[in-house]
């Protein structure tokens, strides 16, 4: 049964490592054709789809660890020394491969040497030279052993941590006392009773809080005013070539942002020399997007996408959600912050269209969440140290129950979302990292 | 607009197809999966786009019935990947799906254009 299951295992290794080397080539072409990173990654992974389902469809055809159709009993037994021989230089090459990755000690590649026939994760061969399968079809025992297969995998999902891994069980090195049930089943080392999802992947309960401690570590808040690029047009020289000032009006409003330090748009509406849609027209040739004028009211579960306090903070509103096209549309009234919008786009898992709206509408808009109730939401202010905003979320995990958490910096805030059966938790730590502030 | 248009022109492969796109695409030498669904997308000029949730399947099926083989193979990127080839039962299997294909084609072209036929007779 152990050596069965094992080779199943094997076999789910193999296809893991085939759907990924899929995706890495994918994203690869798509770098190559000049998409950033995250949107090649996001695209591939769109383009792939469920991977469990794919994972899923692609077990029904093993049928069990089967042989071929048709095959004579002995036929398999016949070719097998040959196939050795034959796989022998690629046997090579994959220990070599192995060793290069550093993911499998030579224990594991003796142990898969013996079973696989090649040092290569799932071929099977030494199950099909056995004829194991042949005594498990039909009896319904396979099918009873699936499904307790599929039990322990709910129940002791695979930890991401590359130490707590499945450890390969091995007879010739068995003694009682340091018996394993967990690695006699494959399962991982730590913890799975309280296993929780960072960043979509999986870790058991005795992992979690480490990973997430460097989650943290890894996203320090970066205070970044927002501030025009030099590469883009200044909003004047928009206004003017576009008729709707006068050399001397912008000469004015120049002055006056001069003497005021506010926003040259603020300055120019003051002067009543150009109206507000004006200026968001503007803005959104300057950041090369479109503009939004509000012609509809917003709908309450497209303004609480983002937390109040982000949205604040960076003059902007979350006003569309298309579920469809997972498509979420960002109105700002202050130009664009696109490092904000890719940081969102990879906490909320989805493509964040941006666009620039008139500043009257955005506050409207602000003002109507502010008075929807927000008992999801909950912001802690000068939290500095990454240990602190580690220790709040792991106790929030803990108490709360959450069995999902994502965290993602976004300007001088990090942002933690913990989920559990479909309710969100968003925690908003405030407060620039130490070192950028001493900076 | 013209990625739109070609997304919108694709269709469905008919059933039962797909296996034999496979080994088709593999008689012209060992490929990975990735580069199967990319020749078959490309082949046929952008109409198919293989689901990956067919494809592996698929691939799956068609070693286990012993007409491809697969070996993990370093890429010319110098990555890991599974790369499937033919077997000799394989290539038989593909002409005999080709025969049944052109049979296939033969058949539906009567009923669909039987003027055409008339007219080419």
């Amino acid at each position: 049964m152990t050596l069965w299951r094992r080779l199943f295992e094997n076999r789910e290794r193999d296809l893991d490592e085939e759907i990924r080397s899929h995706l890495r080539m994918a994203i690869q072409d798509r770098i190559d054709r000049g998409e950033s990173p995250q949107a090649a990654r996001q695209s591939a992974l769109r383009e792939f789809g469920n991977v469990m389902l794919v994972k899923d469809v692609t077990y029904e055809q093993w049928g069990g660890l089967v042989k071929k159709p048709g095959a004579r009993p002995g036929d398999s037994r016949n070719h097998a020394p040959s196939d050795r021989r034959r796989d022998g230089p690629d046997r090579r090459d994959a220990g070599g491969d192995q060793t290069r990755d550093g993911k499998r000690d030579g224990k594991n590649r003796g142990q898969s040497d013996d079973l696989g026939g090649r040092g290569q994760p799932g071929t099977g061969r030494a199950a099909r030279w056995l004829g194991i399968p042949e005594l498990w079809r039909g009896t319904g025992v396979a099918a009873v052993w699936r499904a307790v297969q599929i039990h322990l995998k709910a129940r002791y999902p695979a930890c991401a941590t590359e130490s707590c891994a499945p450890r390969s069980f091995d007879w010739r090195a068995f003694s009682w006392g340091t018996f394993s049930w967990r690695a006699w089943a494959g399962l991982p080392q730590g913890s799975a009773r309280e296993s929780v999802l960072l960043e979509g992947r999986s870790y058991c309960g005795d992992c979690w809080p480490g990973a997430l401690a460097q989650r943290f570590a890894d996203c320090p808040p970066v205070p970044a005013p927002l501030t025009r690029p030099a590469h883009r047009m200044p909003l004047g020289l928009v206004l003017l070539s576009r008729g709707w000032l006068t050399p001397g009006q912008l000469r004015e409003g120049l002055e006056r942002q001069r003497r005021l330090s506010g926003r040259l748009g603020e300055s120019l509406r003051a002067l009543g020399y150009i109206h507000e849609d004006e200026i968001a027209a503007g803005l959104a040739a300057q950041w090369a997007c479109p503009v939004l004028l509000f012609r509809s009211a917003v709908a309450e579960s497209h303004l609480r996408r983002v937390p109040l306090r982000l949205q604040e903070r960076h003059r902007m509103v979350s006003v569309h959600y298309a579920e469809q096209t997972n498509v979420l549309v960002l109105a700002f009234s202050q130009g664009v912050d696109y490092a904000l919008t890719q940081a969102l786009a990879g906490m909320l898992e989805c493509r964040i269209e941006p666009c620039v709206a008139p500043e009257t509408e955005v506050r409207r808009h602000l003002a109507q969440l502010q008075d929807l109730e927000r008992s999801s939401e909950i912001t802690f202010e000068r939290i500095r140290e990454a240990s602190e905003r580690t220790a709040i979320t792991e106790s929030y995990v803990r108490c709360w129950g959450a069995h999902s958490v994502r965290v993602a910096a976004c300007g001088t805030s990090v942002w933690a979302r913990l989920e559990k059966a479909g309710e969100t938790l968003d925690l908003l730590f405030e407060g620039a990292a130490p070192e950028a502030s001493a900076a | 607009m013209a990625d739109g248009n070609r997304y919108k022109n694709r269709i469905e492969l008919l059933q039962g197809t797909l296996d034999m796109l496979i080994l088709q695409t593999l008689q012209w030498g060992p490929q990975h999966g990735y580069g199967v669904t990319q020749a078959l997308r490309i082949n046929s000029g952008d109409v198919f786009q293989v689901e990956t949730g067919s494809l592996y399947p698929a691939l799956h099926r068609l070693e286990r019935q012993g007409w491809v083989r697969s070996d993990w193979k370093q890429t010319e990127r110098n990555q890991r990947a599974k790369y499937y080839r033919l077997t000799t039962a394989g290539k038989k299997q593909l002409a005999a799906h080709r025969t049944r294909w052109r049979q296939m084609v033969e058949a539906i072209t009567a009923i669909m254009q039987p003027a055409a036929r008339a007219g080419g007779s």
